[in-house]
């Protein structure tokens, strides 16, 4: 196991690994701004090009990656930010064309283009979506909501169905108190089905030096969606009807806000919400959202006022190392919360680790340092693997996923074969990602086909072996195996015992049948009877001699006995 | 390690004598890794392997069936034994097949001789499925054979459609060129079995033929493709997918659909909805018919006859809906079965017939109008139409679930068609109950569709009708239902017009021949709850299921929450009274209700912990005795040696808070809430105040149990903030307002925290005030 990191700067972009020393170049990659490199699945990774209408499909699966452009998707514009939106199956294995649902793009102008990877169509275009360049996208919840961000000073949450059904897609917020570009935002990774809407927390950071964090009520009301119908049908009094919607129950409510000195470039969160990681030109700082105060007490930031519902806002203070100690409880009564530095590199990117103890730091420098957030040491420094150049620029993308390498068999040197198969198909399977439309399809046009190239993976549980025709092997199931038997077995048996009264009836039939002459066969019968009644005859007539003489023989004894 | 195990020498000669508990065991002896030995290769594995053989060959059908379980076992666990001996053993196993398969009709006709034919397909199936993936065992053992084995089990799936089909479905997935040359007398026999006995076989057979049909098309077929350059000489350039013939087939079936939604014309009038009738003109449909190579093109694939229907004949229109479902089966597997290479879906075509499917409907549309007079044609047309649309809704299913996400954009349109197929009454926007129950399968069908649809949509949607109107009908179909209800009723009627005017003899003559005719009927009315249909588990499961996912994404209408919370409660209840144990689903919807209480202002927490309690749920637990205190500020550790010094502390620090921001409302509740902490602590070391002790843990609860419902969605505060705005406005004048309670509250705790020995008065004196602040929370 081990976390694969991906990281670009300006003019290059790297793969490699947290906790080995791997490390490969992604060939012809130049990168224009934040967030324009996204994962695709485990096997592709796309980057929008600097100054070009193109996506570079790289391919970065199994030991086989490859470090030269497996693909270029050519667009209709120059595009900034790229995200996808997952097409997920649980009932299937992942089969080896497996696309997204959805490519997301935005561009200069706060355009937002959404295709249909499976088809290549262009389902929509939202013209407008910010009023300036989008400088993040995300889709959350298993895709079903998607949130931008933008210079606009604004954070957009989208819901997918309208963005792909609508004509000129709504939001279901708009979320406007940042006063300056809003350049990162982070949802809490963690809903249950059950409090699918009550946990989900938005941070989003901006140059204004704030960190805003929202609780997310994505729920509707029938009253809300009446509005909204509203809304949609007369544009003008939008703003009105957003007023009144403030209040109401499904709109996002901000719990706090906080400030910094710096405005701030990026933002990361601990996987389990119990941090938060700010990255700024002047370092990189950690704030506990579990604040703990003297006395061994904890706050808990993300939590509202109970009596009057009221978003607080506290500013952050360095806490400085080895000064004068800091009374944290007074400074939380006026509300300053002290935060740790962490580094104190010009920060573009930030990441933590999936155990949430190392954070991955990207600078304005190229560089990637790995730290270790409690003693704050910097484990490893990644650069890109380029010749001549001193600078590679900022880091501009920065991507951790947590990878299953098979290493016990790796050591034989038996390569799992799920990694095989993986390999194998990208030479074998020359299925390309299909070209993206300039052209937005038209969902009202009658008779159309609408293909989609899709493969449907195996079923679970098959496992090379005929799960699906209820067939029971030894292998999957012994004892299952041994049953069938059992009961096969007795069928036999039953068949044996009958099979011999069978038999036996016949051998009857046969016998009567071999003797054709009965009257032979009674008349034997007779002269047995004849002779066996003469026997009884001469045994019961010397018998009663017997017990005469017995008799006698008595009587004279007991004379005698007297 | 090897001299322990068992001599194969002896258990291959116990092999032949062998049966039962003896045989088994020697089986498993078998599956020993001491026999993967290649030492003993030559020698003892093969003396097994020719006793197995003579097993085989034997004429003996046990002795055949040992033969078979044994090669199976020692295959599976022995890759030596499979790597040298697995063709010989596939042969013979094969050979006796083949006998079998040749006197068919005298085989099946012992049920010995059915179950060998099962063990040898099946051992014969397994061991294929060893050989497979192996390069050099398959290429000389496995792929030779299968010339041979093909065509037999071919042959055999005519009659054992069952035993046949999933073998020769892995081995056209497997080995689709090996299979080539059989493609077209499979097809035949695989036509056949569907045109003549589709609707005979059960439903697990019926999807393995379809799936069969499927992957015939994995074999790409000269003829099309020659075809197609003819067509196109335009696009011949391109480089052909590995998909056309795939897509051909699908195609293929697609285009079946139109003629068959057509034929609804005969009964429906279109006429009198323009979009319909456009809609149903764009449906997918065969250019291909206009040319001249009609002829050739029917005999590869429109292998399915012409229907007869007769209007004189009204059953004959049941095959509308036979049909379909065969076409949906196809269809299914068209889209759903795993394939080696991408293939094209067209999710657009296949939306579009489903909703054409759903719209056959009599709601919207009327029928034609010479049929209406006839009633029993008419019957028979409104029990079909439910059944037409249920193969969309099927269809639907099928392809959302292969392709889930990409039908996001058909998720609205499904809500809004699924509506069409809830039955009304006539004339009115009431929902026909009675039709719903008869249609109760086929609801468990739409609900299946529902809960796959709402997970991929938002929470927002347009209409909100089709929801509302499910969850009525989900409600209704939950109940049990007698069926002997009619039965009371035509009973009070018949008594009522026996009162009103029939005294003749006729009535009780007629009761006479009944008795004497027919079984007494006294049964209906002595147990009558013996003929009630109750409603299955995974019923509930699914609407369960349908009304989780509505609670978590809207905010429910009081009375659309009062009868779900009405219901989840009630039959859980009932449940648990009849199995002593509450089924998962109702678990979930419960925690789902206390999470979500919409606009309900009474939380249904203690509820739903009374009916939970043996259920040791986590997160009720959680709720009701929360770990991480939700307010604001709370202590991790509770270390005893220093209690007493922390406490001094604590209290100069909770002071030193008070005095410095009583002002701030935060920090007030800061205070408040530390203090609380620190006086529950106090409770521990001094327990002889024992009044005290009572009702500051009082209070404690109070606190949490208002600390709880904080927990949940905040809908609850703000109804409850707008209410107490309203009282005050109400009560300006007369009472103290209430909303001041809290901060009373807070002052009174302040008081006796200074006065540390205080007497048990004050803590008389805060009753009242709780008990307002109590009461509140209750009554808003």
């Amino acid at each position: 196991m081990d976390e694969q990191l991906i990281f670009t700067t300006t003019n290059a972009g790297t793969i490699t690994n947290i906790h080995s020393g791997e490390q490969s170049n992604l060939r012809q990659c130049t990168v224009g701004s934040p967030n324009s490199a996204v994962q695709v699945g485990h096997k592709y990774l796309f980057v929008a090009q600097e100054g070009k209408a193109l996506i570079n499909v790289y391919n970065i699966s199994g030991p086989h990656k490859r470090e030269s452009v497996e693909q270029r998707l050519p667009l209709p514009e120059i595009v900034k930010c790229l995200e996808v939106v997952e097409n997920n199956n649980s009932n299937a294995a992942v089969a080896d064309f497996d696309l997204p649902y959805l490519l997301l793009a935005s561009t200069e102008s706060g355009k937002l283009y959404i295709w249909e990877l499976n088809s290549g169509i262009l389902l929509n275009v939202k013209p407008m979506a910010h009023y300036q360049s989008i400088t993040k996208i995300k889709s959350i919840m298993n895709g079903k909501y998607v949130i931008t961000s933008g210079n606009d000073a604004r954070v957009i949450i989208w819901q997918t169905m309208d963005l792909i059904e609508q004509d000129d897609p709504k939001p279901i917020c708009i979320l406007h108190d940042h006063s300056l570009p809003v350049t990162d935002f982070q949802v809490s990774l963690t809903h249950g089905d059950f409090l699918s809407n009550s946990g989900l927390i938005l941070f989003t950071a901006s140059q204004d030096s704030t960190v805003r964090c929202y609780d997310l009520r994505l729920i509707a009301t029938e009253n809300n969606k009446k509005k909204r119908r509203k809304v949609n049908n007369s544009t003008d009094t939008e703003g009105q009807q957003q007023q009144q919607q403030n209040d109401d129950l499904s709109q996002p409510r901000l719990i706090a806000t906080f400030s910094l000195p710096f405005p701030i470039n990026s933002l990361c969160l601990d996987p389990a919400d119990r941090a938060m990681y700010l990255g700024t030109n002047n370092g990189c700082f950690a704030l506990d959202l579990f604040y703990k105060l003297k006395n061994n007490r904890i706050v808990n930031l993300l939590q509202l006022n109970n009596e009057d519902n009221k978003s607080k806002i506290y500013s952050l203070v360095e806490r400085i190392p080895h000064g004068i100690p800091q009374d944290s409880n007074s400074l939380y009564a006026i509300g300053q919360l002290l935060c740790d530095k962490v580094s104190s590199s010009h920060v573009t990117a930030l990441k933590s680790s999936m155990d949430g103890t190392l954070l991955a730091i990207g600078d304005s420098m190229g560089k990637i340092s790995i730290t270790e957030i409690y003693s704050k040491q910097i484990l490893k420094t990644l650069q890109p693997l380029t010749s001549g150049q001193i600078s590679n620029g900022p880091v501009m993308n920065l991507l951790i996923e947590t990878q299953f390498n098979d290493t016990k068999n790796q050591l034989i040197g038996i390569i799992s074969s799920s990694s095989k198969s993986s390999s194998g198909s990208s030479t074998q399977n020359s299925m390309k990602i299909p070209t993206l439309q300039r052209i937005i399809y038209d969902k009202e046009k009658l008779g159309q086909l609408h293909d989609i190239w899709f493969q449907t993976g195996e079923p679970i549980g098959s496992n090379n072996m005929t799960m699906q025709s209820k067939i029971i092997t030894p292998l999957n199931d012994f004892n299952g195996y041994l049953n069938n038997i059992k009961s096969q077995e007795l069928i036999f048996q039953k068949q044996q015992e009958q099979g011999s009264t069978e038999i036996k009836t016949i051998r009857e039939q046969t016998i009567t049948s071999i003797n054709p002459k009965q009257d032979t066969t009674t008349a034997n019968k007779d002269k047995e009877i004849a002779e066996l009644k003469k026997n009884i005859a001469t045994l019961t007539s010397a018998y009663k001699d017997l017990r005469d003489m017995h008799e006698k023989l008595y009587e004279e004894h007991e004379k005698l006995a007297k | 390690m090897s001299h322990e195990a068992y001599p194969l020498v002896d258990l291959v000669k116990q092999l032949d004598q062998a049966s039962g508990y003896e045989f088994q065991t020697l089986l498993k002896t078998l599956t020993s890794p001491v026999y993967i030995n290649e030492q003993i290769l030559k020698s003892e594995l093969g003396l097994l392997n020719t006793k197995i053989l003579k097993l085989l060959r034997s004429s003996d059908d046990f002795d055949v069936w040992k033969g078979c379980h044994t090669a199976v076992v020692i295959c599976s666990y022995n890759p030596l034994v499979l790597c040298s001996h697995a063709s010989q053993l596939l042969a013979a196993i094969y050979s006796k097949l083949e006998q079998k398969v040749g006197y068919y009709q005298s085989t099946i006709s012992t049920m010995q001789g059915k179950t060998l034919l099962e063990t040898l397909i099946s051992s014969l199936s397994i061991i294929m499925d060893l050989m497979r993936n192996k390069p050099t065992v398959s290429r000389e053992g496995l792929v030779p054979k299968l010339r041979a084995i093909i065509p037999t089990l071919i042959t055999l799936s005519q009659d054992e459609p069952q035993l046949c089909l999933p073998v020769l479905q892995t081995l056209l997935k497997r080995n689709s060129t090996t299979f080539k040359p059989f493609v077209n007398k499979y097809r035949i026999v695989l036509s056949n079995l569907i045109v003549n006995h589709y609707h005979s076989f059960d439903k697990d057979t019926q999807t393995l033929i379809c799936n069969n049909f499927a992957y015939l098309h994995l074999i790409k077929i000269q003829n099309a493709q020659s075809k197609g350059t003819d067509i196109d000489e335009a696009q011949s350039h391109h480089k052909s997918f590995s998909d056309d013939t795939w897509t051909s087939g699908l195609l293929n079936i697609l285009y079946q659909f139109k003629p068959i939604i057509e034929l609804c014309g005969e009964l429906l009038d279109f006429k009198q909805d323009q979009d319909l009738q456009r809609i149903i003109e764009s449906l997918p449909h065969s250019n291909v018919k206009s040319d001249d190579s009609d002829d050739d093109n029917e005999s590869v694939h429109d292998f399915l006859p012409v229907l007869k229907l007769d209007m004189n004949a009204p059953l004959t229109l049941w095959q509308i809906s036979n049909r379909l479902n065969l076409l949906v089966g196809l269809m299914n597997s068209f889209i759903s079965l795993p394939t080696p290479f991408a293939i094209r879906i067209p999710i657009g075509g296949i939306n579009a017939i489903c909703e054409t499917l759903l719209s056959m409907t009599t709601k919207y549309i009327p029928l034609k109008r010479e049929l209406r007079r006839d009633q029993e044609l008419n019957s028979i047309i409104h029990d079909i139409f439910p059944q037409i649309q249920l193969n969309g809704i099927h269809l639907w299913t099928n392809l959302i679930r292969s392709c889930n996400k990409c039908c996001i954009p058909l998720g609205s349109k499904i809500l809004s068609n699924v509506e069409l197929f809830i039955p009304l009454k006539n004339k009115s926007n009431l929902i026909d109950f009675e039709r719903c129950y008869a249609l109760k399968n086929e609801f468990g069908d739409v609900f299946k569709l529902i809960n796959i649809v709402l997970p991929l949509m938002g929470h927002q949607f347009n209409e909100i009708d089709p929801i509302i109107k499910l969850i009525n009908v989900a409600l209704y179909l939950s109940e049990d239902k007698s069926l002997i209800d009619s039965i009371f009723n035509q009973q009070k009627e018949l008594q009522s017009a026996a009162m009103k005017n029939n005294n003749n003899n006729s009535n009780n003559k007629k009761k006479n021949k009944r008795d004497q005719n027919v079984g007494a009927l006294s049964d209906l009315y002595t147990h009558p709850e013996e003929f009630v249909i109750t409603t299955s588990k995974e019923w509930y499961d699914e609407t369960n299921q349908f009304f989780i996912m509505i609670l978590n994404s809207l905010v429910l209408s009081s009375t659309q929450q009062t009868r779900i919370i009405k219901y989840s409660v009630s039959i859980a209840l009932y449940l648990k009274s009849i199995n002593d144990e509450i089924p998962r689903s109702f678990i979930d919807l419960i925690r789902c209700i206390v999470l979500h209480p919409g606009y309900e202002k009474v939380s249904i927490l203690p509820i739903a912990v009374n009916i939970l309690k043996d259920v040791n749920d986590e997160m009720f637990d959680l709720l009701c005795h929360p770990r991480l205190p939700t307010n604001m500020v709370y202590r991790v550790r509770n270390n005893n040696a220093n209690v007493v010094e922390d406490e001094d502390e604590d209290e100069d620090d909770g002071r030193m808070i008070v005095d410095e921001e009583t002002a701030a409302n935060e920090a007030d509740n800061v205070s408040l809430s530390l203090k609380m902490t620190e006086e529950k602590e106090k409770v521990v070391i001094m327990p002889h105040v024992e009044r005290k002790v009572d009702i500051i843990e009082d209070e404690t609860k109070i606190f949490k149990k208002r600390d709880i419902e904080d927990v949940q969605p905040e809908i609850e505060e703000t109804t409850k903030r707008v209410k107490i705005v309203k009282e005050e406005e109400k009560v300006n004048n007369e009472v103290p307002v209430q909303v001041i309670d809290e901060k009373a509250f807070t002052s009174n705790i302040e008081d006796k925290d200074n006065g540390e020995d205080d007497n048990d008065d004050d803590s008389e004196f805060e009753i009242p005030v709780i008990d307002i602040s109590d009461d509140e929370d209750e009554e808003e």
